[in-house]
């Protein structure tokens, strides 16, 4: 393995010695199993086996060893993760740190020197190359020196085209990026006194992006990108040079590495070490814990190598004693001090390059940070890798139009990517729900075990064996994050976008839709010599411009097939197809200035404003446009090619990036308080897609009629933002596909390259029910359709029941897919029925909210349930930050919705009766109308009265003021009459004299019910005892998403009431 | 530990021998306060491995303790030690990815009907863990597979844990037979057969009354007529005169058929109703029986006595006047059923139902034999089979090997004797049911022999389809 006469050799020539006896082992491991072997050789083997190797990984935390290297023989390549700004020691010259992976698995920290950050100003009359010394003299004796550099260039602005020519710009390099916004702001507020060349505020250009963003674009480093630094051109550091943990660290010339766009064999992936984690607290009662008080008491740790199935370490920290569990290391800690530390050991000595988890942003890392400092463990806070930098958590605020705002926190972790699921679920998916359980049970299929936080504390302070129960808990929650991720794909979704927009890997979750548009926009205008200017965000109202919807719906019920023509990428394709740019912006004054011609040199667009056409000069966003569609194109073409899965997954990542990279340039010049708005862009793009609507309608009715010598007449019945529904009259598929097809071709000719009308489905049936609210059945071939599609039809909000949901997904497959519209409406009225008399499951009706804060301005209904709770039981009561589950029951004729808001628990144990018709009002009243109203017309209405709306059963309540005062009566099951002594053989037992014929056909109807109950109970609660792994201990999971959750409650009642019923035949007989 | 069977000592009268009682009769019965669902399942586990530890200890120190490399009894199978060799007891669980999931069930798409069960749910991705009160391990190897186990059985197991973290199984074992109390003058018995001590008892299942098919009421008319020895030539008669007691073993009625009305759909009412006539044609076939001899009835997973085990016995007042008839009685399901000299022990068949979907094989002798060498007799429940969560007890644990063990509703008659390591003996027999078969068992207190009666319908069936 070590040939020192070997020229050049590359860093990962060979395998390291542990890899290869993993290996090994493994296939051992696996004969075993297979073999049917003699009891002797089985024994034998098994003695042997059990040798050194510990599955949970506790001998293997660290890395393995790195060969010595030459710096002047051996290359360094690796895969660049994080890069992170920061300042030589000793003269405070700015540099920046690249970690990164190789491809071996060994972590590397590239010092960068030598790059400095700049900024432009346009040069103002009649400053010239000799007055730059003075200039900078000038600077710097006002500022510390903070100018190191001044030179003149020509360039162009990006914004608005006025010719041809080039312009002088005043480059402005710093010594130190804080000072950037220093000299920046002498601009800004025009303070530039010098020989009053610079009158009144200077604009600056390029001014506005952070220094690594600098360098990367100057560098043509994108995120997650490979960096190659030669033999000869680095400089190793010494040991006592070395600031970080890595392995290999070195410093290098901004000039001297290469870095490799992500293409070919450059879109591989290092083998980055993920640590996934969770961490338990032990609250007190009622109360969310709080790091000064309640102590961590256990932290579950996975550790995988990205590209690995399964975790090569596994353990669990844990305070006070744990039993052991097979296959996962424990270690037991009695003070929770030398837990913490001794975790933040095992973090630097397993010196993940990724950690992730489920809401460890804003939880589990500022926990453990608060924690570490109440218990004054000064040697906790850090978990960076660089030595002797403390990790902190900062408040971040965060805004976006497409994210919404929140606060959130953050916590620097130099070198190491974080990914937070919960955030990434909240970004890329709308659900009902993002707790961990609603998560998994989404995408994973399967059903958590939630253990509430007050029995936490209980296990904890029970024995080894109960804290080992709390520790397998929270070892499957620590694993949990990462089989999301890796279900989710999100890593490798991620990587190719950073790859894509060229921002680092870290921005993606931290910052908004901006900064990948910025990256992409100077990338572009450096490489064709334009200057991006720095535009203060103006106008912080949010400026409504026009909606896009442009043909009213004809609200209805469709049995014919309906076809879709859509616009394939619709703005990005105006935007390409008419030229539309900050570089091609022009004014009335240039037009007027250079004789501009309309329609020769330049176009009006809708919108009235002037672009130039591109004869005269290509706009810049659509070459990036063209550039984003071209690669996905080609991506997709590879992706059809690829085999291997691993791959195909990237590629797939990347044209998903690519797509939405396109469509983000738009909404990026239409962002009022963005870095770079420009609302004649975005709004003539609007604007255009009316137009274009608006034509694709006239075009397919005058020429799709009867008139032009057509069968039948077609009509476009609904235009939204990128597409029109055609109902060609046709009454077959068939012809629908033929004619939408046919009418695409003939439309796409008549408007300008590359936009492009597509045929892509048909519905058929189809239910619009206004704008942006349909529903149909979608098909893309004759043979079957392919899904069901709805639009704008509430089915996830989350105010909504569950029930609602149902609901409507089951009349709308009944209407659609079985074509059964009277099936859905017997349906709905069975489950109104069903409702009214109390025999919907609880789960279904339970509504949740998050309590997040104490008081609320207005009271509402969850929060004056967690009041009434707390004087309850101050234990049990939901904390700040938990969700509160409530149901809605029946009050007081006046009683506002707030106050009849109650805990469903309590509503099963005590028959509490529920509010249904709240439910049948205020819950499924609207989206019911919604969709039947199309179909019915009027007559939907009696889908909320009638028959089945009269028979209604309220549940009897053992508490509340009133009930002291009744008798309860047993009625005959018969008859229902009440027995009394004088019209019963006994009162107590099962009917009344009249019925006593019936006594054996009863029975059986008695007994029959009860097994059906029986059955249901032994069902939830043997599922119960499966799921938590455990058949020994009894179940105390909470998780109030699981569905079977009130229903298990529900069946131990229904069950007893049901075999109460059967003993009074006993008394009967 | 084990409570001593009292044995007769009086000599039993002909012609039918008086059951004798015995705390076993009382076994499955939950008493009128049993009505709290409040515990959960775990409880059983519980105070199952608790009982049955023990024995299977035992039995496991007496099979391994002379193996190479002197195995170590390790208490808990969490402290199992990698690459040791050591024997481990526990409750098996079975992972199996078919295992019917209510969750699955009720997520599934709501207009979806749930697919029929399957008759088998075991699969080859099935997976066997042993687990006690402190958690559980994986066992892997062939000799898993191979001894079939059940979620629910006690198992002890030989073998070392692997660097995976699994169990290595090279051996199992069983609590094995508990002991039996001996007939008194067994000796004897077994020389003159025809002087024989005991008597001779009818066993059989699924009369199926109130079905559709016709030919099995006119099968039940000739069974009554038989046993009552109003039919049949003077062979079968002198044969079925010695026949001095009858044993219904579930299924005696069929499901109840809903009678929905159908014209006009009504809202919040439960206009199903049940048709008494099963009923009383059963009411009139057992007192008919019980005018001759003594008639034991087990419900069935068919009968109206709840859907989980044990099901308990159905009100004798159902049947009208039978009820008053000495010899009636009904029994729960499963039941011991202590005659002169000879323990049974019965159940309606959902027992060996639900071990067959776990296993790759047919042979529900097989079936039946190892729940006697488990020491359960519902191993299962309550996992697949369910039944009542008990707090207390696990009235499923065999502690005494019975001398017969029959099970109601088999597909076909087999039978077999098994022998205890300790010279227990227990006569097992499968029953079919009746309505398809026409076949009764009977079996000989004293001996265990068995004869298979058959009622043919012969020319009549014919007579009756034309």
């Amino acid at each position: 393995m070590s040939q020192p006469a070997m020229k050049k050799r590359k860093l990962e020539g060979t395998p390291t010695s542990s890899q290869v006896t993993s290996t090994v082992h493994q296939d051992k491991s696996k004969t075993v199993n297979g073999d049917t072997g003699s009891f002797a050789e089985v024994l034998e083997r098994l003695a042997t086996q059990g040798g050194d190797i510990d599955p949970s990984g506790s001998q293997q935390w660290g890395r393995a060893a790195l060969k010595p290297l030459n710096d002047q023989r051996d290359n360094i390549i690796f895969q660049q993760i994080d890069i992170e700004e920061s300042s030589d020691a000793v003269d405070g010259s700015p540099s920046l740190r690249l970690f990164g992976v190789t491809e071996r698995g060994h972590s590397v920290l590239m010092h960068v020197t030598g790059f400095f950050p700049y900024f432009y100003v346009a040069v103002p009359r009649g400053l010239i190359e000799d007055d730059l010394k003075s200039l900078m003299r000038y600077l710097n004796e006002r500022n510390d020196n903070a100018v190191s550099d001044l030179s003149m260039m020509k360039k162009r602005s990006l914004w608005g085209y006025r010719g041809d020519e080039q312009n002088p710009f005043l480059k402005i390099t710093l010594s130190k990026p804080r000072l950037l916004p220093k000299i920046r702001g002498l601009f800004d507020r025009g303070e530039v006194d010098f020989k009053g060349l610079f009158q009144g505020p200077i604009p600056t250009f390029e001014s506005n992006i952070s220094y690594e963003m600098r360098f990367m674009i100057d560098c043509r480093v994108v995120g997650m990108n490979w960096i190659e630094a030669p033999a000869g051109k680095y400089k190793l550091r010494t040991a006592k040079d070395r600031v970080s943990n890595c392995q290999i660290e070195f410093n290098i010339r901004w000039d001297q590495f290469i870095s490799h766009a992500a293409e070919g064999e450059w879109d591989k992936t290092a083998p980055l070490r993920i640590l996934s984690f969770d961490i338990e607290c032990a609250g007190r009662k009622g109360i969310f814990p709080e790091p000064e008080v309640d102590p961590v008491i256990q932290i579950g740790n996975m550790v995988t190598r990205q590209g690995e199935k399964t975790p090569f370490i596994r353990n669990i920290f844990t305070l006070n004693t744990c039993a052991n569990i097979v296959g996962s290391q424990v270690l037991e800690f009695e003070k929770e001090a030398d837990l913490l530390t001794k975790w933040r050991d095992f973090v630097e000595e397993v010196d993940p390059d990724m950690i992730v988890g489920y809401n460890i942003a804003n939880f589990d890392l500022p926990y453990l940070l608060d924690r570490a400092h109440a218990l004054k463990c000064s040697k906790f806070p850090f978990l960076s890798r660089i030595k002797n930098l403390k990790t902190q958590v900062k408040e971040a605020h965060f805004s976006s139009k497409a994210y919404g705002t929140h606060n959130s926190k953050e916590t620097n972790m130099e070198g190491r990517l974080q990914l937070d699921m919960l955030q990434v679920m909240q970004r890329d998916y709308k659900l009902r729900s993002y707790t961990l359980n609603a998560v998994c049970a989404e995408f994973l299929g399967e059903q958590k075990e939630e253990v509430h936080h007050s029995i936490i504390t209980e296990l904890q302070n029970g024995t080894a064996e109960s804290r080992r129960r709390l520790a397998v808990y929270c070892l499957k929650d620590s694993y949990l994050p990462q089989r999301l991720m890796d279900k989710l794909m999100s890593f490798v979704n991620y990587t190719e976008m950073a790859r894509v927009t060229g921002v680092p890997f870290n921005y993606l979750l931290q910052r908004g839709q901006q900064i990948k548009v910025i990256s992409q926009l100077y990338r572009k205008a450096n490489d064709d010599g334009y200057l991006v200017p720095a535009v203060k965000s103006e106008g912080s109202e949010d400026v409504q411009y026009e909606g896009a919807t442009v043909i009213e719906p004809e609200k209805g019920y469709y049995d014919v097939p309906i076809a879709t023509l859509d616009f394939s990428s619709l703005y990005p394709s105006i935007m390409m197809a008419h030229n539309l740019c900050y570089t091609t912006l022009l004014t009335k004054e240039t037009i007027d200035r250079l004789n501009l011609v309309e329609d020769v040199d330049y176009v009006r667009t809708p919108n009235h404003d002037y672009f130039v056409k591109p004869s005269r000069r290509k706009g810049l966003l659509p070459t990036v446009l063209e550039d984003l569609i071209t690669a996905r194109k080609r991506a997709k073409a590879d992706l059809k090619k690829e085999t291997d899965p691993f791959k195909r997954a990237v590629l797939d990542g990347r044209q998903l990036a690519l797509k939405i990279s396109a469509n983000s340039v738009y909404g990026f010049t239409g962002a009022t308080i963005g870095k770079l708005p420009c609302l004649a862009i975005s709004s003539s793009v609007t604007a255009y897609g009316r137009e274009m609507i608006e034509k694709t309608k006239q075009e397919v009715e005058s020429e799709y009629c009867i008139a032009n010598g057509r069968e039948w007449d077609a009509k476009v019945i609904y235009g939204d933002t990128d597409s029109v529904m055609v109902r060609f009259g046709c009454p077959d598929l068939q012809t629908a596909m033929s004619l939408g097809a046919e009418a695409a071709d003939l439309i796409t000719a008549k408007f300008v390259r590359p936009i492009k009308l597509e045929f892509e489905k048909v519905y058929f049936p189809y239910l619009l029910i206004s704008k942006k609210r349909y529903a149909g059945l979608y098909w893309t071939k004759t043979e079957k359709y392919d899904k069901m599609d709805t639009k704008g039809i509430e089915t996830v909000r989350r105010d909504n029941c569950r029930l609602v949901q149902t609901v409507i997904e089951t009349c709308l497959h009944k209407m659609l897919i079985e074509r059964d519209v009277d099936g859905a409406i017997e349906y709905t009225k069975q489950t109104i029925s069903d409702l009214l008399q109390n025999k919907v499951d609880m789960s279904q009706l339970v509504i949740t909210k998050a309590l997040t804060k104490e008081d609320y301005a207005a009271k509402q209904a969850h929060s004056e349930l967690v009041k009434r709770m707390k004087q309850r039981d101050a234990g049990s009561a939901p904390a700040l930050g938990d969700r509160v589950a409530y149901v809605i029951v029946k009050g007081t004729k006046d009683a506002a919705a707030y106050e009849k808001s109650e805990d469903p628990l309590f509503v099963l144990e005590n028959n509490v009766p529920i509010d249904t018709r709240y439910y049948l009002d205020n819950q499924l009243s609207n989206p019911l109308m919604r969709i039947f109203e199309p179909i019915l017309g009027e007559k939907a209405r009696s889908l909320l009265a009638g028959d089945h709306t009269r028979s209604i059963q309220i549940a009897t309540p053992t508490i509340g003021g009133l009930m002291k005062f009744a008798v309860r009566t047993v009625t005959c099951l018969g008859c229902k009459t009440p027995m009394r002594a004088n019209n019963s053989k006994n009162p107590n037992g099962a009917v009344c004299n009249n019925c006593r014929p019936r006594l054996a056909e009863l029975y059986q109807k008695q007994s029959s019910s009860t097994s059906a109950f029986q059955v249901n109970f032994a069902r939830l609660w043997t599922q119960c005892q499966r799921c938590q792994g455990s058949l020994h201990q009894d179940v105390l999971c909470a998780s109030k998403d699981c569905p079977i959750f009130y229903m298990r409650k529900k069946a131990q009642k229904d069950v007893a009431e049901a075999v109460e019923m059967m003993e009074r035949f006993n008394v009967s007989w | 530990m084990l409570e001593e069977l009292p044995i007769p000592s009086h000599p039993c009268a002909r012609p039918s021998l008086p059951v004798h009682g015995s705390d076993l009769k009382t076994a499955f019965d939950l008493g009128p306060n049993a009505k709290s669902y409040k515990q959960q399942y775990a409880n059983i586990y519980f105070i199952r491995l608790a009982k049955l530890r023990k024995a299977v200890e035992a039995r496991a120190r007496a099979k391994w303790s002379n193996v190479d490399g002197n195995p170590k009894y390790v208490q808990r199978v969490l402290d199992v030690q990698k690459g040791e060799l050591c024997y481990i007891i526990g409750t098996v669980y079975m992972d199996m990815p078919l295992k019917p999931n209510v969750l699955e069930d009720i997520s599934k798409d709501h207009w979806i009907a749930a697919p029929p069960p399957r008759p088998k749910i075991y699969s080859p991705d099935d997976s066997a863990m042993l687990e006690d009160e402190s958690g559980r391990i994986r066992l892997v190897g062939d000799r898993v597979t191979r001894s079939r186990p059940v979620t629910g059985v006690i198992m002890g197991a030989l073998g070392a844990e692997t660097a995976k973290g699994d169990f290595e199984v090279v051996d199992v074992c069983w609590a094995g037979m508990p002991p039996q109390p001996k007939a008194e003058g067994e000796d004897e018995m077994d020389v003159d057969e025809e002087g024989q001590k005991g008597e001779w008892v009818a066993l059989t299942s699924g009369l199926d009354i109130g079905g559709s098919a016709a030919p099995s009421d006119m099968r039940i008319e000739l069974l009554v007529e038989l046993l009552t020895s109003e039919l049949g030539g003077n062979d079968s008669q002198s044969e079925t005169a010695r026949i001095s007691r009858l044993i219904l073993a579930g299924n005696s009625l069929t499901p109840p058929i809903r009678q929905e009305e159908l014209i006009k759909k009504r809202y919040g009412y439960d206009s199903s109703s049940y048709s008494p006539a099963p009923t009383l044609s059963l009411a009139a076939h057992l007192l008919d029986l019980s005018r001759s001899m003594p008639v034991h009835l087990l419900p069935g997973a068919s009968d109206p006595a709840g859907a989980t085990l044990p099901q308990q016995a159905l009100p004798k007042a159902m049947f009208g006047d039978v009820k008053k008839a000495s010899g009636f009685s009904c029994e729960t399901n499963p039941c011991w059923i202590p005659l002169e000299g000879c323990l049974m022990l019965g159940a309606g068949g959902q027992t060996i139902d639900d071990i067959f979907r776990y296993v790759d094989t047919d042979d529900r002798l097989e079936m039946a034999r190892n729940t006697l060498l488990w020491r359960h007799i519902a191993p299962t429940a309550p996992d697949t089979l369910w039944c009542y969560p008990f707090s207390d007890r696990d009235p499923f644990i065999i502690t005494t090997t019975p001398h017969v063990y029959f099970i109601g509703n088999q597909p076909r008659f087999e039978t077999s004797i098994v022998r205890g390591a300790d010279g227990q003996q227990t006569r097992i027999i499968l029953l079919p049911r009746f309505s398809q078969t026409g076949e009764v068992a009977l079996v000989h207190t004293g001996t265990l022999e068995v004869r298979k009666l058959t009622i043919e319908l012969g020319g009549w069936e014919a007579v009756k389809r034309e």
